[in-house]
């Protein structure tokens, strides 16, 4: 083990017990290739075992362990420590969303939101299974890159207008809405339109970047978007149905 | 609500054309203009062709419903609650002065 | 309030900011912008307004007040900033609503600002002068 070690701010507040939340300081020796989610882990184990937070795949596959590290919502298990430059870490829960214990936040209102959006794909029933869109094919829209959503609630907790606008439905559940509608087999197109065409749907995206800043699968939900708002548009004049 | 897709277009559009218009009217102010103080007589005889009583008429309208339209998506972005009531009183305001300007534009042609 | 009650409703968030990102601040200063070129437009359409329909005197003496006014000439070089920067911000957002650059949101942002600025230092120049 090296000598060198990090200051850890981590943010504690269990809303049994807790009146406010507080920030406990934690000294760290730094081991090699070190990440945000080591250091959680060493605090637990053999520091203050109440230290809560969620994790599952360590891998950034499961888009479980999103904290607020350093002012930017990032995984904590694909953030390295080195790559903070700094010795000093402020690891926050997720903003945005409501708390359970400590690090820990309740993801019920994002899969809330992703729900509203219908996120699973209904065919059209002329169609028999199964239906392919050849990759070359023209029908075949650039939606790949933005079917990589882990779901981790990055985009969600760095959106300033979730932040002020707590019925907004956010980044996430936006970029599953387009990769539905994108889809030429889709037939309830239309029902999704208005379903993210109102007020508190796409209109809210001022194209702040902050999503794709932080996303931790480099995906531009502001891109996504920005495609919902078009179709919204062209659905509006009927140019497609 | 089904108008959001049409005001969102419609903010784009007076956006671009503010640009021109917006373009057009500071370029007359700054480029335009000899003496120290803008007179009545001086803006009359500038304004009295059919083409500026346009870009006037055109500007005022597009400038105030970006104006106001941005206004309200501010309002909405912080959550307002009663809705009608801010769309009320911004429609009240944008009617308001675009009449008071129209009849303000039509004093240099009388 | 108990814990109790405050474990149960209304439940803690956090609600830190993005702060690092040049899209926060191109936005927060449009918002900025918009809003004091709002207020202007209302002010300068009710002065013009008002002092065109009582008569050339009154619109004469209006200006006559205003345009000697050398406070007033420093916040108008500052209006002039505002509304360059909301333009030039608002072409680039014009461009991702047509759907161009993305990719490149941050250099665009860069590049718009630099012309802004170029602009702006000439109205300056040109007013001072």
């Amino acid at each position: 083990m090296s000598s060198q070690e990090i200051k850890a701010r981590i943010f504690r507040y269990d809303p049994e017990q807790d009146v406010e939340p507080r920030f406990d300081v934690y000294t760290i020796p730094v081991i090699k290739n070190m990440a945000i989610l080591d250091v959680v882990f060493h605090v637990q184990n053999y520091i203050d075992k109440s230290l809560a937070f969620r994790c599952s795949c360590r891998i950034g596959m499961c888009g479980s362990c999103a904290m607020y590290i350093n002012g930017k919502p990032r995984l904590a298990c694909r953030t390295q420590v080195s790559s903070l430059g700094t010795s000093e870490v402020t690891i926050m829960p997720l903003p945005n969303l409501p708390i359970i214990r400590d690090l820990a936040t309740d993801m019920e209102p994002f899969f809330e939101k992703w729900k509203k959006i219908k996120p699973y794909y209904v065919g059209k029933p002329e169609l028999k299974d199964p239906v392919v869109i050849r990759p070359d094919s023209d029908e075949r829209e650039f939606i790949d890159q933005m079917l990589d959503c882990i779901t981790c609630g990055c985009c969600y907790g760095a959106c300033s207008m979730v932040a002020t606008n707590e019925d907004y439905l956010g980044p996430a559940a936006l970029n599953r809405a387009y990769t539905l509608v994108a889809d030429k087999r889709d037939s309830i197109r239309v029902e999704r339109l208005k379903a993210v065409g109102r007020s508190y749907g796409v209109w809210r995206c001022h194209d702040q970047f902050n999503c794709a800043e932080v996303c931790p699968k480099n995906l531009v939900p502001t891109k996504s978007i920005q495609q919902l708002k078009k179709r919204c548009v062209m659905q509006k004049f009927g140019v497609f149905k | 609500m089904r108008v959001n897709a049409i005001t969102w277009l419609f903010q784009r559009i007076t956006a671009a054309v503010l640009l021109v218009l917006l373009g057009v009217h500071l370029w007359l102010l700054y480029m335009n203009n000899t003496s120290e103080v803008i007179s009545f007589a001086e803006a009359k005889a500038r304004l009295m062709s059919a083409p500026y009583i346009t870009l006037y008429v055109l500007l005022l309208l597009f400038g105030l419903f970006h104006a106001l339209n941005g206004l309200y998506t501010v309002m909405v972005d912080m959550g307002i609650k009663p809705r009608k009531t801010a769309i009320g009183a911004l429609l009240a305001v944008g009617l308001g002065l675009f009449g008071i300007g129209l009849i303000s534009i039509f004093q240099f042609i009388m | 309030m108990s814990n109790r009650e405050m474990a149960v409703t209304p439940r803690f968030k956090t609600h830190s900011q993005v702060w690092s990102a040049v899209g926060m601040w191109a936005w927060m200063l449009h918002r900025l912008t918009g809003i004091g070129i709002v207020l202007y437009l209302l002010l300068h359409a009710t002065l013009m307004g008002t002092s065109l329909i009582r008569g050339a005197e009154a619109f004469n003496a209006t200006l006559n007040t205003l345009m000697t006014n050398p406070v007033l000439h420093l916040a108008e070089i500052a209006l002039v900033g505002a509304i360059i920067y909301h333009g030039m911000n608002g072409i680039r957002l014009l461009l991702f609503d047509i759907g161009i650059g993305f990719s490149r949101q941050k250099e665009i942002f860069w590049v718009s600002m630099a012309i802004g600025a170029a602009m702006w230092i000439f109205v300056i120049i040109s007013k001072l002068s």
